[in-house]
């Protein structure tokens, strides 16, 4: 059914697309968001190890659903596709619901250094990686950084970071306070004439804006926050939205293609909703479905004037699939240094996120959120010990208070055939060709990841780890979280999918605002920059489509 | 030594609760293992997380965890279950001259355990991991699923005060005034 026209379709209600809806609905633009999953209220998802985001064993608690969605992930041992469901690792899932990835997210809200705009400039050409610079700058995006800390709701220590760009404007939270774990790390890498400060997080440290400060529960990551502390779009900017009263929220409504009009421009986008199609014209399209989902959905968007997806007509789309080469280490201490105060992650330095040696980026380091038990059980554990037995479950009564992490994003290397595809013979429940994802990393990856984990060991020791041991990111495979690269922004339509305001190549009604258009990912966790990309963009359109 | 339900439950409870209501008095209902088909699972969580001043992993109900997770997120993988356990017993049987599993001594158990977790039989790998998995899921996982009961483990690693596997705020609701 054809539905009236409104100024606006944003398809997906995560980190970009909330963003834009906002800034387009203040700004007096009739916006549909539409979002394929629904809010998922804190009474459902729960404080359920098993049933969160990090851990989906028994189950996705913020979709999508296993029941109805697929992608086909080629295997790095045969080289061939096969199918996996959203809860499976392989996957590479965000999530699929109101907030997207933000409603249960780990909430470190950083901006990326001046240099991870620069990579290219920086460390010169890398063999066989596609490393460019943005076609932005920190400096043009610092405006749009401070307007997300504000919005959204960001806590932390202005100046407390020697190595960030320069800020005009201080956090509108004081940061949340060192646990005894972050304290002795801060104390340990002063002695080692590092940088060490409180990580700025999108959580509430006192009350604001209506609701409550963090009550320093140990479920964060993965889960919502039961006092809603956590600053996500959808508690954020998507109310904000609604309320002005010129957007409308459409829930459980998937996306199959973006339509065209002869000429080549958008006309707006078909959906399924409540099991029928509908067509909801539109004088501008925001596609923000994240890094995997939003080139399927231009890949999926054919046409006479766009035979080969929605822009991209020069192959660009859905190429350079990054995320990141966390690597790290775990360290043993004689006392027990874990006091149950989450999110527990609270302390970073950014040392050694540029001018490592022989090295291309790096990545920030920071403690990690706790480590609930059955993820400690299976992943927390030193080489020489054994995976079960006496000796096994000794080591986790003695050592799940006695051990902590330290881990880093390690920015990786772009490769041209790192891609999203679309496999027309493989679809999803509504006949939508699924995600077809091909990834290894660059060799350079694992140098990095080592150099970061190799630090980490050494904040450990010198904080009074009396074993650690490393963990390094392998080649096999990436985009296992942080998503970012397949719509890569640039000024060239030949050798990027986005012009630097997010708005596609080829189609000058339709802007990408997610994680696809970063043209590299940073040593830093992507959603602050996603949400201050969006503002701009936001901005942008406003600019360029406001009613005569 | 293989102990019955009852017994398991009984030593929880003596171990842990004093306090508190004990768990299943009787064994909770099984749905998709068959009585021994448990006592199998049993047999190899408790090898897998043995008892000691703790209960194991077989006696803090792994068994039932795994039980009714079969009925639930993991349906797919029934015919894996069945094809695994299928090779499994055909294996003891070839190693033991006949005999099954639950007649073997508590030492030839844990024998033919550590023999197929170091990966000496490639066929049982497999399905190795997947009840060593299914195993860790069921003793730390929240007693919600039905595994982890009295909350064995957290009681273990001393994290009562901060789970609350069930969804419901532990914590005594907001803190006005932010982190402590």
């Amino acid at each position: 059914m054809k539905l009236d026209p409104v100024d606006a379709v944003v398809v997906g209600a995560g980190a970009g697309g909330g963003v834009v809806a906002y800034v387009l609905a203040r700004a007096g633009f009739r916006v549909v968001l539409l979002e394929r999953g629904r809010e998922i209220p804190f009474g459902e998802s729960g404080h359920d190890e098993l049933r969160s985001q990090r851990t989906t064993v028994l189950g996705n608690a913020f979709g999508p659903d296993d029941g109805y969605y697929a992608r086909q992930i080629r295997s790095p041992l045969t080289g061939r596709f096969y199918r996996v469901k959203p809860s499976e690792g392989a996957y590479n899932n965000v999530a699929a619901c109101v907030g997207g990835g933000t409603a249960s997210y780990g909430a470190m809200a950083w901006r990326f250094h001046p240099k991870d705009f620069q990579m290219l400039s920086s460390y010169g050409l890398v063999a066989g990686s596609t490393l460019a610079d943005w076609p932005i700058t920190y400096g043009d995006l610092e405006p749009y950084y401070e307007r997300a800390e504000h919005e959204i709701g960001v806590s932390g220590k202005a100046g407390a970071n020697p190595f960030e760009g320069p800020r005009k404007k201080g956090y509108p939270m004081p940061p949340l306070p060192y646990n005894q774990e972050a304290a002795r790390l801060a104390a340990g890498a002063r002695k080692l004439g590092w940088h060490p400060f409180p990580i700025p997080m999108a959580i509430n440290s006192v009350e604001r804006d209506g609701r409550a400060g963090c009550i320093a529960c140990p479920h964060c990551v993965g889960f919502g926050c039961e006092v809603d502390a956590k600053n996500g779009t959808q508690n954020t900017v998507i109310p904000r939205a609604v309320k002005t009263g010129n957007c409308t929220l459409l829930t459980e409504a998937v996306a199959k293609e973006i339509l065209t009009d002869a000429a080549g421009k958008a006309a707006g986008v078909a959906y399924y909703h409540q099991g029928r199609l509908q067509e909801q014209p539109a004088r501008v399209v925001v596609v923000a479905c994240s890094a995997t989902e939003t080139p399927r959905l231009l890949l999926n968007s054919k046409s006479k004037a766009h035979p080969s997806g929605l822009g991209n007509a020069n192959d660009w789309v859905g190429r350079n699939l990054q995320g990141h080469a966390y690597s790290g280490a775990y360290g043993l201490f004689e006392d027990e240094i874990f006091d149950g105060t989450g999110p527990a992650a609270r302390v970073a330095l950014c040392d050694f996120n540029h001018g490592n040696k022989g090295i291309a980026g790096g990545a920030m380091l920071a403690n990690e959120f706790i480590r609930l038990p059955y993820l400690f059980a299976r992943s927390v554990r030193p080489p020489r010990m054994p995976r079960y037995g006496l000796e096994f479950k000794k080591y986790v009564r003695d050592n799940y208070k006695r051990s902590a992490g330290v881990k880093g994003p390690v920015q990786e290397m772009p490769l041209w055939d790192n891609r999203v595809e679309v496999d027309p013979k493989v679809t999803d429940h509504w006949g939508i060709p699924v995600a077809a994802i091909t990834t290894r990393r660059h060799p350079r990856d694992a140098e990095t990841g080592r150099f970061i984990a190799e630090r980490a060991a050494e904040w450990l020791k010198a904080s009074g780890a009396r074993e650690t041991w490393l963990q390094v990111a392998n080649l096999n495979g990436t985009g296992g979280q942080h998503q970012a690269g397949t719509c890569r922004m640039g000024k060239d339509a030949k050798t990027s999918v986005t012009n630097p305001h997010g708005r596609l190549h080829g189609a000058d009604n339709v802007y990408v605002a997610d994680g696809s258009v970063l043209v590299t990912n940073g040593g830093f966790n992507p959603s602050l920059t996603i949400m201050a990309l969006a503002f701009r963009t936001g901005e942008r359109i406003v600019r360029d489509w406001r009613k005569a | 030594m293989p102990i019955t339900r009852r017994e398991a439950a009984a030593a929880v409870a003596t171990f842990i609760l004093p306090l508190e209501a004990q768990g299943p008095a009787e064994p909770p209902r099984l749905g998709f293992f068959t009585p021994n088909g448990a006592k199998l699972i049993e047999i190899i969580a408790n090898i897998l997380i043995p008892p000691d001043e703790f209960p194991g992993a077989g006696d803090a109900g792994a068994a039932y965890y795994i039980d009714k997770q079969m009925q639930g997120p993991y349906k797919d993988k029934l015919d894996m279950w069945r094809a695994g356990l299928f090779t499994f017993s055909s294996v003891v049987k070839h190693h033991y001259q006949g005999r099954s599993f639950l007649t073997l001594s508590p030492d030839e158990q844990k024998q033919f355990i550590d023999s197929i977790a170091q990966g000496s039989v490639p066929a049982l790998r497999g399905i190795f991991d997947f009840i060593y998995d299914l195993t860790l899921q069921g003793y730390f996982g929240s007693p919600e699923h039905g595994g982890n009961w009295q909350r064995t483990s957290w009681k273990m690693l001393r994290i009562e005060d901060v789970m609350d596997g069930d969804g419901h705020a532990a914590h005594g609701g907001a803190v006005k005034g932010g982190a402590k």
